[in-house]
Parts: C-alpha cells; sequence; structure tokens
C-alpha cells in the first residue's frame, strides 16, 4: 500500500480514506504500525466498521430502503472531515503543570456512536463549537429516523443522550443541542 | 540526557500510561515527521512525545478510553502514573491528550 500525500492524509497516518477502507477489507493485515499506532486512523476504522455492521443488519432484515452507497460515503468523508478537526479542549482547567484534554475529534466520535446507539437513529453531519474557553459546547447534528418513528421523541432521545455522554467527561458542559431530521430511513417495519 | 536514556524515559511512560486503570490504547503523541526520523535512526517506537529542556522533561501523551466513564479521572491517573515512571527524570509539564473515547457495541 503506498503512502499517501497529505492532502488527504489521515491524522499524519499517511494513508487515505480510501487507503484505510482498503486496510478494513483486508481483516487488517498485514498489520500496519501508522495505522493501528493512530487515534484518527482508529477512529475512521472504527466508525467504517460500524456504518458497515449498520448496512449489513438493514439489508438482513431485508430493508426497502438500505444505507445507500452514497449515503454511506457521504458519512465516512463527514466522519474523515470531523477527525481531522484536532482542536484540543480541556477537560478541566490545568492544575499544578499538568493538562487535560480531549480532541475535538474524539468527541466527535462519542457523539456519532452515542447518536446512533439512539432505537431509529442514524446520525449523518455533527458539528461541534465552544464559544468560549470552558464554555458551554454547543452541538449541532443532522440525524436520518427511522420511517415510523414518532419523530419528535426521537429527536428528544437523541439530544439527551447526547449532553449526557459528553457531560460525563471532566468539566465539559453542554449548552444547546441542535437536532435537525434531514432523511427518512425505512427497515421491513417501516 | 543521552539520546539512550531519552528513548528509555519514553519508553517507561508509555508503558505506564497503557498500563493505567481506564486506557485503552496509547496512541503515537509526536509528530509524523519526528516519528519517521526516529525509526530511520533505529530508535525504538515511543508514542508518547518527550520535549527534554534544561531542568526536566514536558510530555505529552495520546490515549484512548472507555466514553462511558469520566474521561477526565482515567487522564489524571495517566498524569500521575507518568510522574512516577519518569524516575530520576523531573517532569515539568504533563499534557495527556484523550484522542478517542471509544463505545462498545
Amino acid at each position: 500500500m503506498e503512502v499517501t500525500g497529505m492532502d488527504d492524509d489521515i491524522g499524519g497516518s499517511g494513508y487515505s480514506l480510501e487507503q484505510l477502507s482498503t486496510y478494513l477489507d483486508r481483516g487488517r493485515t498485514p498489520r500496519v504500525a501508522a495505522i493501528e499506532s493512530n487515534a484518527e486512523a482508529q477512529a475512521i476504522l472504527a466508525s467504517m466498521q460500524r456504518m458497515r455492521n449498520l448496512s449489513r443488519e438493514l439489508v438482513e432484515k431485508d430493508a426497502r430502503a438500505p444505507i445507500s452507497e452514497s449515503w454511506y460515503d457521504g458519512i465516512m468523508r463527514e466522519v474523515a472531515r470531523e477527525i481531522r478537526a484536532g482542536r484540543d479542549i480541556p477537560l478541566r482547567r490545568p492544575v499544578d503543570g499538568t493538562e487535560l484534554s480531549v480532541t475535538e475529534g474524539a468527541l466527535y466520535e462519542l457523539i456519532r456512536a452515542v447518536g446512533d446507539e439512539v432505537p431509529g437513529v442514524l446520525v449523518g453531519r455533527v458539528r461541534l463549537a465552544q464559544p468560549e474557553a470552558y464554555g458551554p459546547l454547543q452541538v449541532r447534528m443532522s440525524i436520518s429516523v427511522q420511517y415510523g418513528r414518532r419523530i419528535a421523541e426521537v429527536v428528544e432521545a437523541a439530544r439527551e443522550a447526547v449532553a449526557s455522554a459528553v457531560q460525563r467527561h471532566g468539566e465539559l458542559r453542554v449548552g444547546d443541542v441542535d437536532v435537525t431530521v434531514e432523511e427518512v430511513h425505512q427497515d421491513e417495519e417501516g | 540526557m543521552m539520546e539512550t536514556d531519552a528513548a528509555l524515559t519514553g519508553l517507561l511512560v508509555d508503558s505506564a500510561a497503557a498500563q493505567t486503570a481506564g486506557v485503552e490504547e496509547v496512541y503515537a503523541a509526536r509528530p509524523l515527521a519526528t516519528r519517521l526520523l526516529g525509526g530511520l535512526a533505529g530508535a525504538p517506537e515511543v508514542r508518547s512525545h518527550l520535549q527534554h529542556r534544561a531542568d526536566g522533561v514536558d510530555v505529552t501523551v495520546s490515549i484512548g478510553v472507555s466514553g462511558e466513564g469520566d474521561s477526565a479521572e482515567v487522564a489524571q491517573r495517566v498524569a500521575d502514573s507518568v510522574r512516577a515512571a519518569a524516575g530520576g527524570t523531573r517532569v515539568e509539564h504533563v499534557h495527556v491528550r484523550v484522542s478517542r473515547l471509544v463505545r462498545r457495541p
């Protein structure tokens, strides 16, 4: 596998999104240390695996509108963009020469995973902002809702799940969680 | 500090971080160019980033932890472990960066 150019590079691993996809296809063998030791590349691989599992589950359910390839590709491009957002967000104020932080990319990964765990929800796009240092985080996310679900209930569940998951970490606080329903997907129950 | 001492300190720091309760993985905290140069020189792979100063060392560690608990508590334990593991080397500053919050299915 050739090492990619810096423009396509995921997290300084030297590998592009497409190359990571190929690596996953090969069962992650032979092992590439530059990928396995890189947090961003690992987050991308985890997201790819989760999306593939979701796609497989929908196909196995004889879904009439499973996740399309373009939807999958769009999500993976979003994931790559999010994970490259590598700003450090303090988990608390520094004390005695010790600084604790979480990367934006890690929070994006958490928010996306927590959102996808809400029944009937597939997360599309996530945006994160912290207008003031140590201030509350503002979350915006778009989702696809399973056909037949009560949208208001699903949105509220996603909002609560994200706020609860983020606020578990240090002094992080969440302000608004704006959720936009941009798609509806079906399965055999829909 | 001799190069071998520096590499040894780095390996001790990596090991201490990896063995801290709650840490799932230790990732490369050094820039890619630095890692490549280190690899060319045949130095053992150190994932943490150590910047040596006249009177001590600044350490940056990149970790993945479970997204279920409080990552700040895990990161604080890592910082404490790193300071203890550095032995005779004075650690001026420790930055523990949580680079992944992993949710298990």
